[in-house]
C-alpha cells in the first residue's frame, strides 16, 4: 500500500511539473492542451500493462516488461523534452515567442530524438532479450533495431494519441483552466498500480544522478584539483554528504526545490506590459496586483508538486521499515538452457526477485546477498506454502503466506519454511543456473 | 512590504513573541523527544524483551533430568532457522569454601559454537540469549576449564572479584575453580555462580544431564488463527497454520526432539512483548497529545493577550479595506515565522530530551532521523496555527466602526 | 429637477435599540462635492459618515456611491470598493505606531493592490513632509500626522472622501494648514467631500453645508464662495 501511494505520488509529481510547464511556456491553449495530453499519455504503456495484470493473460510478464521500457522511455522522453523546450524559450528569452517557432513540430521532432537517444539505454536491453528469445538472428544492430522497435511504438501512439485529440479537443476547448488539476487527481488514481518496483528513483532518475555525479566527479578530479592528498578527502565527505540517504534526501528535495522556485522566480519577475489604459497610478497598481496574482496562482503546480514529490521521495525514503517486496526481474533461458544475472545486481544486501519461463511455467527465484557477504539463490517458494513469495523486512524474510519470519543468515540452508536453495555457479561475474533442475524443483513442489 | 509588516510587529511585542515562542519550542520539543523516544523505544522495548527473551521453556516432563545430547537436537527441528538461542542449565547447590556459604550453582554455555548436522556453525549459550547481561572481566568460552563466573549481587555479598581462586564443595565433589569474571544480567542470573557445562556435571555428578534449556525463537505472534484446534482446520487452513512459526508450534517440535521433555512457551514474554509495546504506545500518545494541547493553549493565550492589545490596529486595516484573508495571512504569516523557528530550536530540544530519556531507560544514544525532524517542524507549525487560529477569529471580529469613535 | 448625485443617501435610518441615532436622512452630493456637516454633539454625524463609509449597517434605507448600492454588496465586494473607492481620515490619527510615515502610507497602497515607494513618498511630499518620511507618529506633530492621515487617505485615488472631525484635535493654525491642502488637493483631483465638524470655522472650507439634528437634516445649504475660499 505504501508503494503504491510513493508510486501514485510521484506520478502525480511528474504531471504536476509537466503541468506546469506547459503552463508557463505555451501561452495558446491549444498548444497547452496538446502538451497535456502527451503528459497523460506517458501514463499509456502503464495503463495497458495494468489491464493485462487484471485479465492475468499468460504472456503478461513479458509484455509488462515491454511496456515498463516504453513507459520508461516514454516519460523520460518527456522530461527531458520539458527540460529542453524550457530552456530554448529562456534561450529565446520569454514564452510567447516559443509558441511561433511551431511548438507541435518542435515536440515531435524533439520526442524523436529523445527516443533514439533513449533508446541507446532501452533499446539495446530489449533487443539482446529479442535476440535470446531466438526470433531474432544474432546481429551487430541491437541498438538500431531498438531505435525502430521505440520508434514503431512511438508511431503507434501518435496514431492512437491523434484519434484521442480529435474529439478530446472539442471537449477541452469548454473546460476552464484552473479544471486541469482534475488529471492530477485521475494521475492519482492511475497511478495505483501494484506490479512495478515502486521506487521513486527508477532506472532513468539513477540514470541522471549517476550522469551528473560522473561529470562532477570528473571535472573536479581532473580540472579542479588534481591530487590534492589533504584537501580531496574532506571534500569528498562534503560531496559525499549530498548523496547519503538521509541528506540525500533534503539534497534532492531542495535541488527540486531550486528548480521550481527558478520557474517561480521567471514568472514573478517578468516585465510588466504596459497599462495604458489605467489612468491614475492607483489604477495601475491594481492591474499590476492583478496580473502578479494571476502569475502567481499559474505557478501553483510548481509548489503543488514540489510537496506531492517530497511526501513520495520520503514515503520511498522511510519504506525502510515496511515490507520490501520487489517485482520478480524476468530472465531468459539462453540456449544451454541456463539463467544467468549479474552478481553486482546483489550488491545492495537486499532481497532480489526473478522469474523465466520454462515449458510453460513460470519459475520464480530469490536471490540475496547475506551480510556474511555469501550469496543465496532459492527458488521462491517453500517446501510447505503456496509459492506467495518472500518479503524482506529488515533482518528477516517474510514468508507472505504464512507470515513466518526467517532470519536472511540461514536463507540458503534446506529445511523448515526456508526457501529451497538451488545449485549456482559464479561466471564472468554472472551467476548462472541450470534452468531444468529449477523448473524440477519448482514442479515438484507446486503440483 | 509584507517582511516591513511582520518586523516591525515582531520589534514591537518583542516579549510576547519570546514567550510564544517559548511555548512553541517546548511544546515541540516535548512533543519531538517523546515521539522520537517512542520511536525509538517500541524497537528498543521489543528488543529489550527479546534479549531477557528465552520464548520458550524446556524442561523435564516428570522429574529428573534432561540429556544433554538433546541440546544439540534443537537446532534440527522444522523450524531450526527460526531457533536464534538455546542455553541449557544444570543446577545444584554447592559451598563455597573460603566464605563459607551455599549458594545456587548453575552449569551452563556462556558461549558456545558448534555444528549444526547441516554443517552451519551456531553460537548458543546466556550471552546469545540474553544480550542484556554484561560481563566485567572474561568469560568461559565453550564447557570445559576451571572456570568460573559469578553473579554481580553475589559477589557483592561474599566480596569475590575476577582472579579469586574459590573452592567449590557440593555432596558428592569438591573442585577448585579460578573467577574470570562477574556478570551483570538485571535478573536471578545475579543471584548465581556459572560454571562450564561439563564442570557442573562433573560437580554434581550428574555427567550428559542438564536440568533444563532455555530456548528463544524467532516466531510469529499467536493470533485468532494460531490459537485455534487445528483439528477443526481444512487441509488448506491445516497446511498454513502448520507452516507458521506460533510459539506453540515451535515448542512442539522441540518437544518431540529432546526426549522426556515438556516444552512451552514462556507466555510471559510472549504476551508482554505485545501488552507492554500497546501499553507503553498509549502512554506515549496521551503525554503527546497532552502536551501538544498544552502548548497550543499556551500560544493561544499568549497571542490573544497580545491581539487584545492590537484591535485598534485591526479596526484600522478593516476600515482600509483589508479583507479578512488578508488580515489572516498578516497574523499566520507571524504564526509560520513563530512555527518554523520554534520548529528547529523544538527539534535540537527534542533529540536532547530524547536523548537523555533513551540514557537513562535502554542506556543507548539516541539517533537524531530526518523523519522526526520533519515532524518536529510541523508540529510547531501546528501548534502555532492552532494556538493563532482562536486569537485570529477574535481579530477578525473586531469592529471596523471603532475607529470612527474618538 | 432632480439632478443625480454621485453619493445618494435614500431613507437613512440607524436605529442602536432605544436610540434613533439617524431618521430618514434624504441627501444627494453631485460629483465633486464638499459637503460639510455640522451638528451638535450626539446628532448622529459619525453614525451617518460610518454608514456611507460601510463600517455599520443601516437599520433602513440605501446608501449609492456611484450608482452602486453599497449595502447590497457582498462582505467581500463592500471591503474591495472601500479600499478603491473610499478614502478615511479620523478624528484621531489612528496611524499605525510601530510604521513610519511612509509606511502607514504604504500599508494603505498594499491593502489596495501593490506598495510602490516613490509613489508614496511623492505624496507625502505633495502633503509637505518632504523630509519626515521616515519619522514614526509620536515622532511627528498633531498635525503633521493629520497630513500623513490624508496623503494615506487618497493614494489610491479615492472618489469619495470621508474626514470626521479632521480637525478636532488641532489647533487654529493646524488646522488651516491641514484644511488648505485638502482644498488644495480637492481642487486638482475633483473627489467627493464629506467632511463632518462641529466647528462653523471649519465649514467655512466647504461648498455646501447640511446640518443635522437629532438625526434629521434640518438645514442643507451653499456656502458663498467669496466668503468661504479666503478666511
Ligand atoms: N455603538 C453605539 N451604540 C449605541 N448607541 C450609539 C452607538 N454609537 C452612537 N450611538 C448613539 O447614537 C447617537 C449619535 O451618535 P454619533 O456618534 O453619530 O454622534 P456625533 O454627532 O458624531 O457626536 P459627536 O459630535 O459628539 O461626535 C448618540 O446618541 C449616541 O449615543
Ligand atoms: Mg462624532
Amino acid at each position: 500500500m505504501k508503494e503504491t501511494i510513493t508510486l501514485a505520488l510521484s506520478r502525480a509529481f511528474e504531471f504536476c511539473l509537466l503541468l506546469s510547464f506547459s503552463y508557463l511556456y505555451f501561452k495558446n491553449q491549444r498548444d497547452r492542451r496538446l502538451f497535456f495530453l502527451l503528459a497523460l499519455g506517458a501514463s499509456f504503456g502503464f495503463l495497458l500493462g495494468f489491464l493485462l495484470n487484471l485479465l492475468q493473460m499468460p504472456f503478461a510478464y513479458q509484455l509488462k516488461a515491454w511496456l515498463t521500457k516504453a513507459e520508461l522511455i516514454f516519460r523520460g522522453g518527456l522530461l527531458i523534452l520539458v527540460f529542453l523546450s524550457s530552456l530554448i524559450a529562456e534561450m529565446l528569452e520569454g514564452r510567447e515567442r516559443l509558441d511561433q517557432l511551431k511548438p507541435r513540430f518542435l515536440i515531435y521532432s524533439l520526442l524523436f530524438m529523445t527516443g533514439v537517444v533513449f533508446v541507446g539505454f532501452e533499446g539495446f536491453d530489449l533487443c539482446l532479450k529479442l535476440q535470446s528469445q531466438s526470433f531474432l538472428k544474432m546481429t551487430d544492430y541491437p541498438y538500431y533495431l531498438g531505435a525502430a522497435v521505440f520508434l514503431g511504438f512511438s508511431f503507434l501512439w501518435l496514431l492512437a494519441f491523434r484519434l484521442v485529440v480529435i474529439y478530446l479537443f472539442e471537449f477541452l476547448e469548454r473546460v476552464q483552466a484552473p479544471v486541469l488539476t482534475f488529471p492530477v487527481l485521475v494521475y492519482l488514481i492511475v497511478g495505483l498500480r501494484s506490479f512495478f518496483r515502486p521506487e521513486l528513483f527508477s532506472s532513468l532518475e539513477v540514470i541522471a544522478a549517476r550522469l551528473l555525479h560522473d561529470c562532477v566527479h570528473w571535472l573536479i578530479v581532473f580540472l579542479v584539483f588534481p591530487d590534492h592528498p589533504f584537501l580531496r578527502e574532506s571534500f569528498w565527505k562534503l560531496v559525499a554528504l549530498a548523496f547519503r540517504k538521509e541528506t540525500g534526501l533534503i539534497f534532492n528535495l531542495l535541488l527540486v526545490l531550486a528548480l521550481g522556485l527558478w520557474v517561480f522566480m521567471r514568472t514573478y519577475f517578468l516585465p510588466y506590459p504596459p497599462f495604458s489604459e489605467a489612468k491614475s497610478p492607483a489604477e495601475r497598481r491594481k492591474f499590476k496586483a492583478e496580473l502578479r496574482s494571476r502569475r502567481i496562482y499559474s505557478t501553483r503546480f510548481i509548489f503543488v508538486s514540489w510537496i506531492l514529490f517530497s511526501l513520495a521521495a520520503y514515503n520511498s525514503y522511510s519504506s525502510g521499515k515496511s515490507l520490501y517486496f520487489p517485482e520478480p526481474k524476468l530472465l531468459v533461458v539462453d540456449r544451454q538452457g541456463k539463467v544467468s544475472f549479474f552478481s553486482g545486481e546483489l550488491d545492495d544486501l537486499m532481497e532480489h526477485r526473478y522469474s523465466f519461463n520454462y515449458r510453460d511455467q513460470t519459475v520464480r527465484l530469490l536471490a540475496i546477498r547475506k551480510p556474511d557477504g555469501k550469496t543465496a539463490v532459492c527458488l521462491d517458494d517453500c517446501l510447505i506454502c503456496p509459492p506467495d513469495g518472500y518479503a524482506q523486512l529488515g533482518k528477516d524474510l517474510f514468508c507472505l503466506y504464512c507470515g513466518t519470519p526467517i532470519p536472511i543468515d540461514t536463507v540458503g540452508s534446506p529445511g523448515g519454511c526456508n526457501p529451497i536453495p538451488l545449485k549456482f555457479k559464479i561466471k564472468k561475474g554472472k551467476i548462472v543456473l541450470e534452468a531444468n533442475s529449477a523448473f524440477r524443483e519448482w514442479v515438484k513442489n507446486n503440483r | 512590504m509584507w517582511l516591513r509588516l511582520f518586523l516591525a510587529s515582531l520589534k514591537r511585542q518583542k516579549l510576547l513573541f519570546f514567550l510564544a515562542f517559548l511555548s512553541a519550542v517546548t511544546g515541540t520539543a516535548m512533543v519531538a523527544g517523546l515521539i522520537g523516544v517512542y520511536f525509538e523505544a517500541s524497537a528498543n522495548v521489543s528488543r529489550e524483551l527479546r534479549k531477557y527473551g528465552a520464548n520458550i521453556i524446556v524442561q523435564p516432563a516428570s522429574s529428573g533430568y534432561l540429556k544433554e545430547e538433546d541440546v544439540y537436537k534443537i537446532k534440527t527441528i522444522f523450524w531450526r532457522h527460526n531457533i536464534v538461542g538455546i542455553n541449557p542449565y544444570l543446577y545444584g547447590f554447592a559451598e563455597v569454601k573460603p566464605a563459607g556459604k551455599k549458594v545456587l550453582v548453575a552449569g551452563t554455555w556462556l558461549k558456545k559454537e558448534f555444528l549444526t548436522p547441516e554443517g552451519n556453525k551456531f553460537v548458543a549459550g546466556l550471552l546469545t540469549l540474553n544480550r542484556g547481561a554484561r560481563i566485567k572481566g572474561k568469560p568461559f568460552e565453550g564447557d570445559q576449564g576451571e572456570l568460573a563466573v559469578i553473579g554481580s549481587s553475589l559477589a557483592f555479598q561474599l566480596g569475590l572479584k575476577p582472579g579469586d581462586k574459590l573452592v567449590l564443595s557440593s555432596r558428592q565433589k569438591e573442585i577448585e575453580v579460578r573467577l574470570v569474571g562477574i556478570i551483570e544480567a538485571g535478573g536471578y542470573e545475579d543471584e548465581q555462580l556459572f560454571l562450564p557445562l561439563k564442570k557442573a556435571q562433573h560437580l554434581f555428578g550428574a555427567e550428559g544431564k542438564v536440568s533444563n534449556i532455555l530456548v528463544s525463537a524467532v516466531t510469529v505472534p499467536l493470533d485468532e488463527f494460531g490459537r485455534r484446534d487445528p483439528k477443526t482446520m481444512t487441509r488448506r487452513e491445516f497446511e498454513k497454520w502448520y507452516c507458521t512459526a506460533y510459539p506453540p508450534a515451535v515448542a512442539k517440535q522441540i518437544e518431540e526432539v529432546v526426549c522426556g521433555s515438556s516444552a512451552r512457551p514462556v507466555w510471559q514474554v510472549v504476551e508482554t512483548e505485545g501488552k507492554v509495546l500497546s501499553k507503553f504506545q498509549l502512554v506515549f500518545l496521551t503525554l503527546t497529545l497532552l502536551s501538544l494541547l498544552g502548548s497550543i493553549v499556551a500560544v493561544a493565550s499568549t497571542v490573544m493577550a497580545g491581539m487584545m492589545r492590537r484591535e485598534d490596529e485591526v479596526a484600522l486595516l478593516k476600515a482600509l479595506g483589508a479583507s479578512k484573508r488578508w488580515i489572516g495571512r498578516l497574523f499566520l504569516s507571524e504564526a509560520f515565522f513563530l512555527g518554523l523557528t520554534g520548529g528547529l530550536s523544538g527539534y535540537l530540544a527534542g533529540i536532547l530530551l530524547a536523548d537523555s530519556i533513551n540514557q537513562l531507560v535502554f542506556g543507548t544514544p539516541f539517533e537524531g532521523k530526518t523523519s522526526l525532524f520533519l515532524l518536529s517542524l510541523v508540529v510547531s507549525l501546528v501548534v502555532n496555527f492552532l494556538g493563532f487560529l482562536f486569537p485570529l477569529k477574535k481579530a477578525l471580529s473586531f469592529e471596523p466602526g471603532v475607529v470612527l469613535k474618538g | 429637477m432632480k439632478r443625480k448625485g454621485y453619493l445618494e443617501i435614500i431613507r437613512l435610518s440607524k436605529e442602536y435599540g432605544e436610540v434613533k441615532a439617524l431618521r430618514e436622512v434624504k441627501l444627494t452630493v453631485p460629483q465633486g462635492q464638499w459637503l460639510t456637516v455640522m451638528g451638535p454633539s450626539g446628532s448622529g454625524k459619525t453614525t451617518l459618515l460610518s454608514l456611507i463609509a460601510g463600517l455599520i449597517k443601516p437599520t433602513r434605507g440605501k446608501v449609492k456611491i456611484g450608482g452602486v448600492d453599497i449595502f447590497s454588496l457582498s462582505d467581500n465586494q463592500l471591503l474591495q470598493f472601500r479600499r478603491e473607492k473610499i478614502g478615511l481620515i479620523f478624528q484621531q490619527h489612528h496611524l499605525i505606531p510601530y510604521l513610519t510615515a511612509l509606511e502607514n502610507v504604504m500599508l494603505a497602497q498594499f491593502i489596495h493592490s501593490l506598495p510602490d515607494e516613490a509613489e508614496a513618498i511623492d505624496s507625502l511630499i505633495k502633503v509637505g513632509l518632504a523630509d519626515k518620511i521616515n519619522r514614526y507618529p509620536r515622532e511627528l506633530s498633531g498635525g503633521e500626522q493629520q497630513r500623513v492621515c490624508i496623503a494615506r487617505a487618497l493614494i489610491n485615488n479615492p472618489g469619495l472622501l470621508l474626514a470626521d472631525e479632521p480637525t478636532g484635535n488641532l489647533d487654529r493654525k493646524n488646522s488651516e494648514l491641514v484644511l488648505n491642502l485638502l482644498s488644495k488637493l480637492h481642487q486638482e483631483s475633483n473627489f467627493t467631500i464629506v467632511l463632518v465638524t462641529h466647528d462653523p470655522w471649519v465649514a467655512r472650507w466647504g461648498e455646501r453645508i447640511v446640518q443635522l439634528e437629532d438625526g434629521k437634516v434640518v438645514d442643507d445649504f451653499l456656502v458663498q464662495k467669496s466668503r468661504g475660499r479666503k478666511r
